[in-house]
């Protein structure tokens, strides 16, 4: 019997800051900003939302969706970069808030922005090798920007959560695929409060490499070609390196068009490549294959194979859709975000 | 509220845990163990669906001091579908939206934080359904 994604859901903060309202307070022109980073408006959590609620939601609707009992949750990962314990896992606030305790093993996880699919090779494995019924694998982030920095313009917050078993499977694993290299393009230390990054650096070592690779990688391991594939989903830093990753692919824009979520909501980091997948899964047809490609600085990739199932559909029902998150929305000006973001310390 | 107290009451503001007696159906939360109707001590727990809709509400201009870093912010009492009625914030709603008798979903979202280095609690609050 295959593995599979059972369920899947998303959540996305309300609050929402424009790209041109960024650039208004640092003197930059908004529009060639945006247009430069095809990036319209980011989202922004509210003061009592971190990456554990926002985790917490996003399960909730993936084990709606599953129609798995909680108890048979065996395994709870969060990958992300903005837990917020060091020590004290935001995986067991989880598991608690969906009822899955006691009888499973949870951990948070960490690798800049593919946390979270790290999290679902993981829980392929196991359930793979009938350790465990099922599990939930997510990856969530409440991003950090240095003021006036270029990340500002992208840094969002958001999250996808997948129950992964051997029933009820919606999107049935084909294969996975891993490229990852020593490569410094970006990184926070310990008690820093944001990110350090090495520029035009993060792009052709960094992203396009690891991206390429584990794509190709994937491929020839499964003994397809860019043709087999209906649908793409890559880590979205930004609206224009998919794109270009796709491109020097081969692969056609509108194959990955639909997975930009980054548009509107910014770059989510460990929940970026699959908020996406959640959207090509929100409209992908029964027979339809998504390729699946995360990036984490640092670095790796991890490229996935899914093949749409004919369950896909009523799952659907009990599901929340990727843009009932993107059109759920309130604008927020710099100065509401200086204070959302803890950019404004008060006490 | 101490460590301890916060651990005990998880279950019911991570996931509006109940207790439910087994002899007159009558439900509550918080849970309790004996039933004060009848007296019966054989109660089940069940999870409360998390839907329901806004009774009456408030806005918190000036917060106890946990919750300033929120303010200003709505609370209000909820009844759910099992008739229960809880107080709670009720939070991504906008001045002119929140009102009286509109539907609600449960959120999960963060209380307060104990200073920079102590913990953060969680729990139940309500918004607008998705």
């Amino acid at each position: 019997m295959q593995t599979g994604i059972a369920g899947y859901g998303v959540y996305i903060p309300m609050n929402r800051i424009s790209v041109e309202e960024i650039a208004r307070v640092w003197g930059e022109d908004g529009v060639r900003v945006s247009r430069s980073i095809n990036v319209f408006e980011k989202s922004v959590p509210s003061l009592d939302e971190d990456t554990i609620t926002i985790s917490v939601e996003a399960a909730r609707i993936a084990l709606r969706m599953s129609g798995f009992s909680p108890s048979s949750i065996g395994a709870v990962y969060v990958g992300s970069e903005s837990h917020p314990f060091a020590v004290y896992p935001s995986a067991v606030h989880v598991a608690e808030a969906i009822g899955a305790t006691p009888h499973l093993t949870a951990a948070d996880l960490e690798f800049a922005c593919k946390a979270g699919t790290a999290g679902m090779q993981m829980v392929f494995g196991m359930v793979g090798a009938g350790q465990i019924e099922a599990g939930l694998a997510i990856g969530t982030d409440t991003s950090q920007g240095r003021p006036g920095d270029a990340l500002e313009y992208t840094a969002g917050a958001g999250g996808a959560a997948f129950v992964i078993g051997k029933d009820n499977i919606v999107a049935e694993l084909e294969g996975t695929y891993s490229f990852t290299t020593d490569t410094p393009d970006f990184w926070r230390r310990e008690g820093a409060s944001y990110p350090s990054h090495g520029s035009r650096f993060t792009g052709a070592p960094a992203y396009f490499r690891h991206v390429i690779s584990a794509a190709k990688g994937l491929m020839e391991q499964l003994g397809l070609t860019i043709d087999d594939f209906d649908r793409v989903t890559f880590h979205q830093p930004n609206g224009k390196f998919p794109l270009n990753a796709a491109r020097a692919l081969g692969i056609p824009s509108e194959k990955i068009e639909d997975a930009l979520a980054v548009k509107y909501v910014g770059n989510t980091y460990s929940g970026a490549s699959i908020v996406g997948l959640a959207r090509q899964l929100d409209i992908a047809k029964p027979g339809e294959r998504i390729l699946l490609v995360s990036y984490g600085s640092g670095a790796g990739s991890d490229a996935f194979s899914f093949v749409v199932t004919d369950l896909i559909d009523e799952a659907r029902q009990h599901g929340v859709p990727v843009d009932t998150f993107i059109n759920r929305k309130r604008f927020i000006d710099y100065a509401t975000y200086a204070r959302y973001r803890g950019k404004i310390r008060i006490k | 509220m101490s460590i301890a107290d916060y651990w005990r009451l998880e279950a019911p503001r991570f996931r509006l845990e109940a207790t439910k007696c087994t002899n007159c159906d009558k439900i509550y939360f918080p849970p309790k163990r004996v039933c004060p109707i009848c007296n019966n001590d054989e109660l089940i727990h069940m999870d409360l669906s998390g839907r329901g809709r806004l009774i009456t509400f408030t806005k918190v201009e000036k917060p106890a001091v946990e919750f300033e870093y929120m303010g200003p912010y709505y609370v209000g009492i909820v009844e759910l579908e099992e008739g229960i009625r809880i107080s709670a914030s009720i939070v991504d709603v906008a001045e002119e939206q929140i009102k009286e008798g509109m539907p609600l979903e449960l959120a999960f979202r963060k209380y307060y934080a104990i200073g920079d280095e102590g913990i953060v609690y969680y729990g139940y609050k309500f918004r607008p359904p998705l």
